[in-house]
C-alpha cells in the first residue's frame, strides 16, 4: 500500500493516526507496532514474517552486544551484520550474482526468481545502524522488544525511508509530545509530499514512460533531453514527496525525522549534490562505511579506493543491475575529480558549476532509468546527435504541449523559490500567510483526490479491436 | 505552521475532507458498473483471498472503484483537461467541429511481424481446407482523419503498410483504408460517426462494396454478386447516439444525431443461429442480433448494429450467390453483417476473442465456406486477435 492512494488516505490514515492519538499512553507504542506490521502485511502477507524475524534477531543481537565485551561482543556484531546483509543479499541480489557467475564462467546455473520484500533495503539499513551504534557505544541496547519493533517497523518510513537512525528517535520512542502546531505542520508536510508525488511526479512520469517505452532511436534529440529532464524531476518529486509524507506522518505521531532532501538540483558539485539528495543514505554510507575505511585521510590511492567501494555499493543498493553500479561509480568519479585542482576551480564558479552539475546528474539519470547498459548507450547517442536523429519532430511539440506546464512547475518547484516567497509573505502578515497556506493545501488535496480517482480510470477498450 | 489558528484551519479542512469521503464511502451503495468506462466495477472481495494477497489487491480496486462521486470526479478531470493546452484529452483529440479522434496506437515492428506471421500460418490452414483467404484492412478513425489533428503526422499510417508488406503474396489483400483515404474530407466525414471510433452504416456499405468488388476482380465471385447502389436505400434514424469515444469523455461532446443504414431493397429470407458456450447452436431472428436497440432513442454502436458475438451464422435463401463466407472480424465489421448476407448464402461471423471451446483454425477446418475473410481495422495489428 502506498501513501498516495485513496485507500491509504481515506481508510488507513484515519485509523493509523487516530487510534494512537486516543490510545492510553502505555498502549501507544504496542498499538503503533501492530498497525505498522498490519500496514506492511497488507502488501506483503508472507514477508511480514521476515520483518518480524529481523526485529527479533536485531533485538536479541543488540542486547547480546551490550552485555558482552571483547571477542564475544564482536562476534555478536558480526552475527547481526551477516544476518542483515544476508537478508538483503538473498532477496535482492541472488539473481544478479547467479547471472554474473553464469556469464563470467560460461555456466548455466539456475537463476532463481525471488520477489523482493517491499522496503527491505531501508529497514535492513536501519537495523544495521542500530546494531553498529550499540557496538560503538553510541547508544545502549533497547531492552524493550516493542521499542525495537517500533523503530524498525514504524510505518511512515518503512517503505521508502528516510533511513532513520535509532539515536535520532530513541528519546521520542520513550516520550513524545504532539501539539496542535506540530500536528498541523505534519498535515501540511504530508499534503506537500502528496502534491509533489501525485501532481508533479506522476504527471511527468507519464511522459517519461512514453519516451522510454521504445528504443531511443525513435526519439528526436530534443525529446531525449526533455524526457531525461522530466525523469530528473519525476524521481526527485517522487522520492522527496514520499519523504515529505513520511516526515509529515511522523510529526502527526509525535516523531521528528531528519530531512532527506534539500533542493539538490541547486548544487554546484557532485559532493554538494549528495549532501542534499537522499541525505539519510549518503550519511549512512559516510558514517558506517566511508569513515571506518579511513575516508579521505588515508592518502590519494586509498582515498580513491574508499570512494570506489562506497559508490560501488551506493549504486548497487539502488538496484541489482550494472547500470545502477555504473551510476554510483559515475558520481564517485566526479566526487574524486572535484578534489583535484581543476575540479576545485570548476565548482568554485558561479554559473558554470551549476551547468556542470546539471549535466552530470542528467547523464547519470540516463544510466539509472535505462533498461540496461546497451539502452543507455543508445540514449546517449541520441542525446548527442550521434545517431542521426532529428533535432526535433512533431512528437517533441506534442510532449511540450502535454507536459510543458508540468515541466516548468517542476523546474521552479525544485528550487527554494517558493519557500523564499512564502517567507516574504509571512513577513508581511502571518495571519494572511496562514490563511493562504490553508487554502493552498486544501486545493492541493482536492486536486490530488481528483488525480487519484482519475488514475484508477480504466476503460474497457473493446473498441480497440 | 506558526499559529494555532493556521494549524487549526489546515487540520480542520484536512480532517473534514477525509471524514466526508470516508463516511460517504461507507454509506453510499456499491455500484455494479461504470457507464463512462464501460466496465464492471469491483465488488467487495472474498475474504478467503487474504493469504494469497488477492483480497488486498482486490480491496484496493474495490475502494477506488466505489469511491464516492467517482463519475463526477472523472468528468471534472475531463473538463479540466479540455481547458488545458494538451492536444489529447484521455488519449483523444477533440476538434472544434465536434469530431473525436482517438490517439493512434504505436506498435513495434516486431509485434506486427508476429501478427503477420500468424496470418501467414493461418493461410496454410485455409489452403489445406481448400478455401481462399482474404485480408481486408478497414480504416480506424485516426487513419482517415489526420487532417483534423494539429499535426497530421501524429497518425501512424505507416504501420498498416508495414504489416501488410509482411503478409504472403498468396493472401488477397483488399486495402479499404487506402481507398477511403483518397476521398475528400467531406466524403470521409459522411462515412463515420463523429463521436465513435467506428464508421457508420454508410461507411460500412462503402467498405463492403470495395470488398465484393475486390473478390469479383480476383475471380472468387461472379458478376452476379456486383453491388448496385440503386438496390440500396439510405435510411437514417434520428437518435441520440452514444459514441464510445464520447462515453470515455463523459459525453461532454455533442452527440451524433443520425444513425444511417443502407437497406437492401431486394428480397431477403434470413435465418440466424448463434453459437452457445456449450457448443450447441440456438436459432434466432435476424432482428435479435442486428439493430436490436433500434426502438431506443439513446443508442450505441452495439445496439445500432451488432454486438461482438463470438460466433453466429446468417443464412439468406435469396442471396445473390450460392457461396459461403467465413469472416474473422473485429467490431468494424458489425454493420456489414446484413450486407454480406445479400451476396452470400451463408455468412459465418467469428470474433476470435469471444469464442471458447474452439479455435479459429478448427472452425476453418470444419467449415464448408468458400472464402475466409479477415476483417480488421488499421490499428488492429497485434495482440489476441491474431491467436487463431
Amino acid at each position: 500500500m502506498v501513501f498516495s492512494s485513496l485507500i491509504f488516505i481515506f481508510l488507513f490514515l484515519p485509523v493509523m493516526i487516530g487510534l494512537p492519538l486516543i490510545a492510553p499512553l502505555k498502549w501507544k507504542n504496542p498499538l503503533l507496532v501492530l498497525l505498522s506490521l498490519f500496514f506492511y502485511a497488507w502488501g506483503e502477507p508472507y514477508y511480514v514474517l521476515i520483518m518480524i524475524i529481523s526485529i527479533l534477531i536485531n533485538f536479541l543481537s543488540g542486547i547480546a552486544i551490550d552485555r558482552h565485551e571483547g571477542r564475544m561482543r564482536k562476534a555478536w556484531l558480526i552475527f547481526a551484520l551477516v544476518f542483515n546483509l544476508s537478508l538483503l543479499a538473498v532477496f535482492k541480489y541472488t539473481g544478479f550474482f547467479v547471472e554474473n557467475i553464469n556469464h563470467i564462467f560460461g555456466l548455466s546455473v539456475f537463476t532463481p526468481s525471488i520477489s523482493l520484500p517491499i522496503g527491505i533495503s531501508f529497514y535492513t539499513f536501519q537495523s544495521l545502524s542500530y546494531i553498529i551504534d550499540v557496538y560503538r557505544n553510541r547508544t545502549r541496547a533497547q531492552e524493550s522488544l516493542i521499542s525495537v519493533a517500533l523503530y524498525i517497523s514504524l510505518f511512515p518510513q518503512l517503505i521508502a525511508g528516510p533511513i532513520v537512525r535509532y539515536t535520532t528517535i530513541e528519546e521520542q520512542i520513550r516520550e513524545r509530545h504532539i501539539t496542535l502546531l506540530s500536528f498541523g505542520e505534519g498535515v501540511r508536510r504530508f499534503l506537500l509530499g502528496l502534491g509533489k508525488k501525485v501532481l508533479i511526479a506522476n504527471t511527468l512520469g507519464e511522459f517519461v514512460d512514453l519516451a522510454f517505452a521504445y528504443s531511443p532511436v525513435n526519439l528526436s534529440t530534443s525529446t531525449a533531453w526533455l524526457a531525461i529532464l522530466a525523469y530528473a524531476l519525476q524521481i526527485y518529486f517522487d522520492f522527496s514527496g514520499y519523504s515529505d509524507m513520511a516526515i509529515g506522518l511522523g510529526k502527526m505521531l509525535g516523531f521528528e525525522f531528519e530531512e532527506n532532501f534539500n533542493y539538490p538540483y541547486i548544487s554546484r558539485s557532485a559532493s554538494e549534490f549528495w549532501r542534499r539528495w537522499h541525505i539519510s543514505l549518503g550519511t549512512w554510507f559516510r558514517d558506517y562505511l566511508y569513515i571506518p575505511l579511513g575516508g579521505n585521510r588515508v592518502g590519494l590511492a586509498r582515498g580513491a579506493r574508499n570512494l570506489f567501494i562506497v559508490w560501488f555499493l551506493t549504486g548497487l543498493w539502488h538496484g541489482a543491475s550494472w547500470n545502477f553500479v555504473l551510476w554510483g561509480l559515475w558520481f564517485g568519479f566526479f566526487i574524486f575529480f572535484e578534489r583535484t585542482a581543476i575540479g576545485k576551480s570548476l565548482i568554485g564558479t558561479k554559473y558554470l558549476s551549476r551547468v556542470y552539475l546539471v549535466l552530470i546528474v542528467l547523464i547519470g539519470w540516463v544510466m539509472f532509468r535505462s533498461d540496461g547498459l546497451s539502452y543507455a548507450l543508445t540514449y546517449f547517442q541520441v542525446m548527442f546527435t550521434e545517431h542521426g536523429n532529428a533535432v526535433a519532430n512533431v512528437n517533441t511539440i506534442v510532449y511540450l504541449r502535454q507536459y510543458g506546464i508540468s515541466l516548468l512547475i517542476g523546474i521552479l518547484a525544485a528550487t527554494p523559490m517558493w519557500e523564499l516567497i512564502s517567507i516574504k509573505i509571512r513577513g508581511l502578515s502571518v495571519k494572511w500567510h496562514e490563511i493562504g497556506q490553508a487554502i493552498f493545501y486544501t486545493l492541493v488535496f482536492l486536486l490530488v483526490i481528483l488525480s487519484l480517482v482519475n488514475s484508477t480510470y480504466n476503460p474497457f477498450i473493446y473498441f480497440r479491436f | 505552521m506558526r499559529t494555532r489558528f493556521g494549524a487549526f484551519m489546515i487540520i480542520g479542512s484536512f480532517a473534514a475532507i477525509i471524514f466526508v469521503f470516508s463516511v460517504m464511502h461507507i454509506l453510499t451503495p456499491d455500484l455494479p458498473s461504470s457507464k463512462t468506462e464501460n466496465r464492471s466495477l469491483q465488488a467487495f472481495p472474498a475474504i478467503r483471498g487474504i493469504p494469497s494477497g488477492n483480497f488486498q489487491s482486490q480491496f484496493n480496486n474495490y475502494y477506488s472503484d466505489q469511491f464516492p462521486f467517482r463519475d463526477s470526479f472523472l468528468s471534472a478531470y475531463t473538463i479540466l483537461s479540455m481547458q488545458s493546452p494538451n492536444i489529447y484529452v484521455r488519449k483523444k483529440f477533440i476538434s472544434k467541429d465536434g469530431w473525436i479522434i482517438p490517439q493512434d496506437f504505436s506498435y513495434s515492428h516486431q509485434t506486427m511481424e508476429l501478427a503477420a506471421d500468424a496470418v501467414n500460418e493461418l493461410y496454410e490452414v485455409v489452403q489445406q481446407a481448400d478455401k481462399k483467404l482474404y485480408f481486408t484492412l478497414v480504416p480506424q478513425k485516426s487513419y482517415l482523419f489526420g487532417y483534423k489533428l494539429p499535426y497530421p503526422e501524429l497518425t501512424e499510417k505507416e504501420k498498416a503498410g508495414y504489416f501488410a508488406s509482411h503478409l504472403r503474396n498468396e493472401i488477397s489483400l483488399i486495402n479499404v483504408a487506402d481507398i477511403m483515404d483518397a476521398l475528400s474530407p467531406e466524403e470521409k466525414e459522411d462515412l463515420f460517426f463523429k463521436t465513435d471510433l467506428h464508421w457508420n452504416g454508410k461507411g460500412a456499405y462503402f467498405g463492403f462494396k470495395e470488398i465484393i468488388a475486390g473478390m469479383i476482380d480476383n475471380g472468387d465471385l461472379t458478376q452476379e454478386a456486383s453491388i448496385v447502389d440503386a438496390q440500396f436505400d439510405l435510411v437514417e434514424y434520428e437518435k441520440a447516439y452514444d459514441g464510445d469515444l464520447n462515453r470515455n469523455l463523459s459525453y461532454l461532446v455533442p452527440k451524433d444525431r443520425k444513425v444511417p443504414y443502407m437497406v437492401y431493397q431486394g428480397s431477403m429470407d434470413l435465418a440466424c443461429e448463434i453459437y452457445q458456450e456449450d457448443g450447441s447452436w440456438q436459432s434466432a431472428s435476424f432482428n435479435k442480433i442486428f439493430a436490436s436497440g433500434l426502438a431506443n432513442y439513446e443508442i450505441d454502436y452495439n445496439q445500432a448494429y451488432t454486438y461482438n458475438l463470438g460466433r453466429y451464422i446468417v443464412t439468406n435463401k435469396d442471396s445473390l450467390t450460392d457461396q459461403k463466407i467465413l469472416i474473422l472480424k473485429d467490431s468494424m465489421q458489425n454493420p456489414t453483417t446484413g450486407l454480406f448476407s445479400v451476396v452470400f448464402r451463408e455468412t459465418e461471423i467469428v470474433d476470435v476473442r469471444n469464442i471458447k471451446r474452439v479455435t479459429a483454425k478448427e472452425i476453418i477446418q470444419e467449415s464448408d465456406a468458400d472464402v475466409v475473410l479477415i476483417f480488421y481495422h488499421t490499428s488492429n495489428l497485434t495482440g489476441e486477435m491474431y491467436q487463431f
